[in-house]
């Protein structure tokens, strides 16, 4: 360094320093590292939710000491949450897993990892070769990163040649997958964060996004405080912190949405609110079967069949749903219906929908997903700044993994197993042959659970996730994988539910202890650098199954060089997404940048597909080009309301509701290690309606009995607490592990996206 | 020639304004603080008349509330 660098350094430093002792804590994260002391500051995703932050990371000898929001990432825009913020102590909990351990004679013995993955490698060879490659499987995550999911997808379906690939995103936004696919032919909603700056109404569906996606409902809030008259409307069943932010908040009886969703169809007609030019050169409609099912027996199957219909017969489908009919179905008042009606019909308003679990636990979740679709199109409220349905994902990589990298049964990372093409295109990128890749998807995850349980799955590796706090119904699936002859491999960062079914336990590097990409629900992908050095024996997943690869003797394929496998890797997978429909930017490029949203043309981000303003995949000569389907033109589907499978009745006279807290995230394994976060909400607790504790005699704090036909549990009650469920209906958070609501929720399932419903069953409540 | 360091209150409401209008003097680094109305610069000047003409330029700029000179030290 000159002499003149240095005496910048200093004159920097010295005004840091002086804006430090003038107000304690203030940071400067542009400063060159060297002049912030000595610690030096690092890009990074969130490693929580799907919004996709960026953070800020301070990193002092081998140790993360702090974290700010990244004013250079335009998702955040320098903002975080409390998760956010307490994000680092994630990595220091004293119960951290540093060694390998595997299971013998029952009890698990610290083991050196190289061992332990000797044992998982001949454990795999062993099953394959006495029950078929079918009998083994991999279960992930929306947090395993990008090049994770990849090698995972690759070990599986390219080399060993099973499609047993699922991951718990299927629990979360498998309904928004198969909701973007059947409209559009395309996944991943089609705007950017950037709507927020120009809607003028917001309508969350189902969606309490105060506490789930705190940092993009700021912005949402700070839209409405900088433009009087924007509205936020809160449509849900239950009163949340969302409900009270919100300009007008309609409870609706739980899946009864679907109804609401097509009487709002019905007033646009009528009203003459259809854009009706949009409607005849940019849509078809369509209708799909109906009674459709609910999954709950082993081996369902059901296939969609699409039918055209014409406008009038959609016009006639509507019928059935006048406001008046539906308030009777929904509890919704007509006039209420009308007005949201409204809102979508007026041509001066920008609309964006925003919507997650409500709509996406649900056993018509692909359909209630389509009926939002279906308000927009008839609205032509799409691809357009501030206008357009926007469903948000829960998890880092649930887009950047799941869906864009494929790891479902079905996928791969350029379509499906079913279409040749797709595998071809595969096999030559994973240089394996293509006979290898079989045709049929196996196991969707509920499936692969029962499968496990009944011995047709022997070997499951479950990475980066906690199903045995997460499945629903689990009464019956942890006592399926602690089966004999069952074997189970779990990678994680701490001991879980999960890891006490393990067989063999692999400590996972978490985050930033290595390198990946996370991509959020903008489409945009992120990187993180490796900033600090895992505990003990500590591995990432994606090397693990680099490890594991090459004894299974997938050396060529796996031949990546440890310095640079994530690089090399993540070009390889950049490859399945050339052209202008989903390109992603290079490596490089994402090292620099924080985040960037795909397509990536030409250097340039796509905002908002299918908009040929925006769009250089659509065809110039059309303003709206829905490339993902026949001549360009979305589908308008006929969904029916159908009833859910299980409702309360005299002898469980409640609705049972589950989901999340701000403070904690899923379920829960790394936030009640954050002591702030553990302390603010330490344990589960049923949110009752206060008319219904009144007659149940049950106050604030009193132990609650819940029941339902798969199981039962005790926890305190909370009445008049932050949420407020609607009189019928209880509330329980799950992430609590020792307090597993999952014990007495329903496998039921959306048959077309195979997500379960965790917002409804029946069940009874008694004063413990 | 000299190189300081200032602390710069901008005057409420304008630090993005006057981040904007430092950056565009060829002569200045300026930093802002990701969460209060504060910047921190750094000048650097080759002759004594650009360093004249610097500081007439800083004058100049009506949405300085406060700038503290934190550090000054001769380069050449």
């Amino acid at each position: 360094m000159i002499r003149r660098d240095i005496l910048k350094g200093m004159a920097l430093a010295s005004a840091a320093t002086a804006a430090s002792a003038l107000v304690p804590g203030v940071a400067f994260a542009g400063l060159p590292d060297e002049v912030n002391t000595d610690i030096q500051w690092k890009k990074t995703p969130c490693r929580f939710c799907g919004v996709g932050c960026g953070l800020l990371v301070g990193v002092q000898k081998d140790r993360a000491v702090a974290v700010k929001g990244d004013p250079a990432c335009s998702v955040n825009k320098g903002l975080a949450c409390v998760k956010g913020y307490h994000s680092i102590q994630a990595l220091y909990g004293s119960d951290r897993l540093k060694k390998a351990y595997v299971r013998k004679d029952g009890v698990l013995v610290e083991t050196p990892i190289k061992e332990a993955l000797d044992l998982v490698a001949s454990k795999m060879k062993e099953t394959i070769k006495s029950h078929g490659k079918d009998s083994v499987s991999i279960y992930g995550s929306g947090q395993w990163t990008i090049p994770d999911g990849y090698c995972a997808s690759k070990l599986f379906k390219g080399c060993i040649g099973t499609n047993n690939v699922e991951a718990n995103a299927r629990l979360c936004m498998a309904s928004a997958v198969t909701g973007f696919l059947t409209t559009f032919g395309k996944d991943e909603p089609m705007g950017c964060y950037e709507d927020i700056d120009y809607a003028d109404v917001f309508v969350a569906w189902g969606n309490n996004m105060a506490e789930m996606h705190p940092v993009l409902f700021s912005r949402v809030l700070d839209r409405r405080a900088k433009s009087p008259g924007v509205k936020i409307i809160d449509f849900a069943t239950r009163t949340t912190r969302t409900s009270h932010a919100a300009d007008h908040s309609y409870l609706f009886k739980p899946q009864t949405d679907l109804a609401v969703a097509n009487a709002i169809c019905y007033e646009l007609f009528k009203n003459g609110w259809v854009n009706e030019d949009f409607v005849k050169n940019f849509t078809v409609f369509k209708k799909g079967k109906t009674d459709i099912g609910y999954g709950l027996e082993d081996g369902f199957a059901f296939k969609d069949k699409m039918e055209s219909i014409d406008l009038k017969a959609y016009k006639e489908f509507l019928a059935d749903y006048t406001p008046e009919k539906v308030e009777v179905i929904s509890g919704v008042p007509a006039t209420d219906i009308r007005y949201m009606a409204k809102l979508f019909g007026d041509p001066r308003k920008k609309v964006v929908s925003f919507w997650c679990m409500g709509a996406n636990q649900h056993t018509r979740g692909t359909w209630i997903n389509n009926l939002i679709y279906n308000i927009h199109l008839l609205t032509g409220k799409i691809s357009q700044p501030g206008n357009g349905p926007f469903s948000l994902t829960g998890q880092p990589s649930a887009c950047g993994t799941v869906r864009e990298v494929g790891t479902l049964t079905h996928k791969l990372p350029y379509g499906v197993v079913m279409k040749e093409a797709a595998r071809r295109k595969a096999a030559e990128i994973w240089n394996v042959p293509y006979e290898n890749i079989p045709s049929k998807p196996t196991y969707h995850t509920v499936e692969m659970f029962r499968a496990l349980d009944r011995g047709d799955i022997r070997f499951m590796w479950i990475q980066v996730t906690n199903p045995m706090v997460t499945m629903p119904k689990l009464n019956r699936y942890r006592p399926g994988a602690q089966k004999k002859d069952r074997f189970v491999v779990v990678s994680d960062i701490y001991p879980t539910p999960t890891t006490e079914v393990a067989d063999v336990i692999l400590p996972s590097a978490c985050w930033i202890e290595r390198e990946g990409m996370y991509g959020n629900s903008e489409r945009r992908t992120a990187h993180f650098e490796k900033m600090l050095q895992p505990p003990g024996e500590a591995m990432s997943d994606t090397w693990q199954l680099i490890e594991v690869a090459r004894r299974l003797g997938y050396g060529k394929q796996f031949s990546y060089t440890e310095e640079n496998h994530i690089r090399e890797i993540y070009e390889e997978y950049r490859l399945f997404h050339m052209g202008k429909t989903h390109n992603m930017a290079p490596y490089d490029v994402l090292r620099k940048k924080s985040g960037v949203v795909w397509p990536y043309v030409d250097g340039k981000s796509t905002l908002w597909r299918y908009n040929s303003k925006f769009d250089p995949a659509c065809d110039s000569s059309k303003a709206f080009d829905f490339y993902g389907k026949p001549e360009g033109k979305a589908f308008i589907l006929a969904r029916p309301f159908e009833d859910a499978p299980e409702k309360p009745d005299a002898e469980f006279p409640f609705w049972l509701n589950t989901g999340r807290v701000i403070e904690h995230w899923h379920s829960g394994s790394m936030t009640r290690r954050i002591p702030t976060l553990h302390q603010a909400v330490p344990e589960a607790y049923v949110e009752l309606n206060p008319k219904d504790a009144k007659v149940l005699n049950i106050k604030n704090g009193d132990k609650v009995k819940l029941v339902t036909r798969r199981g039962e549990l005790v926890v305190p009650a909370s009445v008049d607490g932050r949420g407020t469920p609607t009189p019928g209906m209880v509330f329980v958070p799950f992430f609590d592990e020792n307090h597993l609501i999952n014990n007495l929720t329903l496998d039921a399932f959306c048959p077309i996206s195979k997500q379960p419903d965790y917002k409804k069953c029946a069940v009874r409540v008694e004063k413990a | 020639m000299p190189i300081c360091g200032y602390l710069v209150t901008p005057r409420r409401g304008k630090k993005e304004t006057l981040q904007k209008q430092l950056k565009n003097l060829p002569e200045v680094e300026v930093y802002p603080s990701d969460q209060h109305d504060l910047l921190v610069m750094v000048t650097e000047t080759h002759s004594k008349e650009q360093d004249q003409e610097l500081e007439h330029q800083l004058k100049s700029l009506h949405d300085i509330d406060c700038l503290a000179l934190t550090f000054g030290a001769n380069a050449s």
